[in-house]
């Protein structure tokens, strides 16, 4: 990999760009994430990138969520604290499960939330439906 | 994958300023004490859960706006915001302001996401449709529940500008990629444009809009304005 440190002339800056604009394919990806480690200039070209897409983000026409949205997410702090009481947002959307798909103990932390109320085939399933929507 | 970040964060425009209206305006400020993004995150670590609340109705909508932006499907809009707002609860450690603002770290995720989950479900979304953004005549009407005011506060209006700016094939690229959440060896599918093209024009594009805000918002604009929203005035 090209560590060079000066960012007019490392030949991957196009690719840092690409990078924080969660634009590559995933092999391209992989590789490119280890290169920043390396270099700084890309480093920092991806980190200007994604303040820069940031910028971006809020310049889209504004949208309000639902309410019933705020109430999920709301209803996880609930839960952590005064386990096992069911919070009545989650009672009444059963179809639209809270999630943590991607970390090491969310089964653990679901049983606490949802066991109680679906019961193991429940949360199951639950994940499932979830999984299936985002990865 | 983890964010990148490093000192040369810290050179550029805050981003926490653009927020849900319902935070206090600069004037109320003056008799509101604001407390920093970052002490709220901090305040998740002790599973605060009015830290969380207030996070959200400062985020939110911005993060769902994206997020709907982006997804299109409304459901799968929410399901996004649902999961980095619980990532953000369990893990709160994620987030290192020594690294930048918050503001870029929580949009950057919400972005990723939402990329993530349009390609799971490609048939949601117009994915053979340009972006409204990469056209030449992009003048984007607010859409059912936007909030003018919101969008007159920040510099949201100056992006915007900025990215009218651009030439039009540079703007088409970087529109694809991060509205259109496109691979950039898709683009070149879609646009008929050579690959290596996609990647030097999307560069370029990066480069001229962050010359452009520079030049129109000044370097130090958005900080001036972040910390006028997040100055504590006694009395």
């Amino acid at each position: 990999m090209n560590d060079q440190r000066d960012v007019t002339r490392c030949s991957r800056r196009e690719l840092a760009v690409g990078w924080a604009l969660h634009a590559l394919e995933p092999a391209e990806e992989a590789l490119v994430a280890a290169h920043l480690h390396q270099c700084p200039s890309c480093s920092s070209v991806a980190a200007e990138t994604e303040r820069l897409g940031a910028m971006l983000a809020l310049s889209v026409p504004q949208m309000i969520p639902s309410f019933e949205l705020e109430q999920r997410i709301l209803s996880v702090t609930s839960a952590r604290r005064a386990a096992p009481v069911v919070p009545l947002a989650l009672s009444t959307q059963p179809a639209r499960p809270i999630t943590e798909p991607s970390e090491v103990d969310f089964r653990g932390w679901l049983s606490i939330t949802w066991a109680d109320m679906v019961g193991p085939a429940g949360v199951e399933q639950a994940l499932a439906v979830a999984n299936s929507r985002i990865g | 994958m983890s964010l990148v970040g490093d000192e040369a964060r810290s050179s550029a425009p805050r981003l926490d300023r653009w927020q849900d209206t319902s935070e206090p305006t600069p004037a109320a400020a003056s008799v509101v004490k604001v407390t920093s993004d970052a002490e709220l995150v901090r305040r998740l670590g002790d599973a605060d859960g009015a830290a969380l609340s207030q996070l959200y109705q400062r985020f939110g909508r911005p993060c769902y706006s994206l997020a709907r932006r982006i997804c299109v499907d409304e459901g799968l809009a929410e399901d996004v915001v649902q999961e980095v707002f619980l990532t953000l609860w369990r893990d709160p450690a994620r987030f290192d302001p020594s690294r930048g603002e918050f503001a870029t770290w929580l949009m950057t995720l919400i972005h990723h996401k939402a990329v993530d989950a349009v390609r799971k479900e490609a048939t949601v979304r117009r994915r053979t449709v340009a972006a409204p953004e990469a056209g030449e005549d992009w003048s984007p009407t607010p859409l059912p529940g936007a909030d003018a005011a919101a969008m007159e506060r920040v510099a949201a209006g100056q992006v915007r500008a900025a990215l009218q700016r651009l030439p039009v094939e540079q703007r088409r690229m970087l529109a694809l990629s991060y509205f259109g959440g496109h691979t950039q060896r898709e683009i070149a599918v879609l646009t008929g444009v050579p690959l290596g093209t996609v990647k030097s024009r999307t560069f370029a594009a990066v480069q001229r809009l962050r010359l452009l805000l520079t030049d129109q918002l000044g370097p130090d604009a958005l900080v001036a304005e972040a910390h006028m929203a997040r100055e504590v005035v006694n009395g």
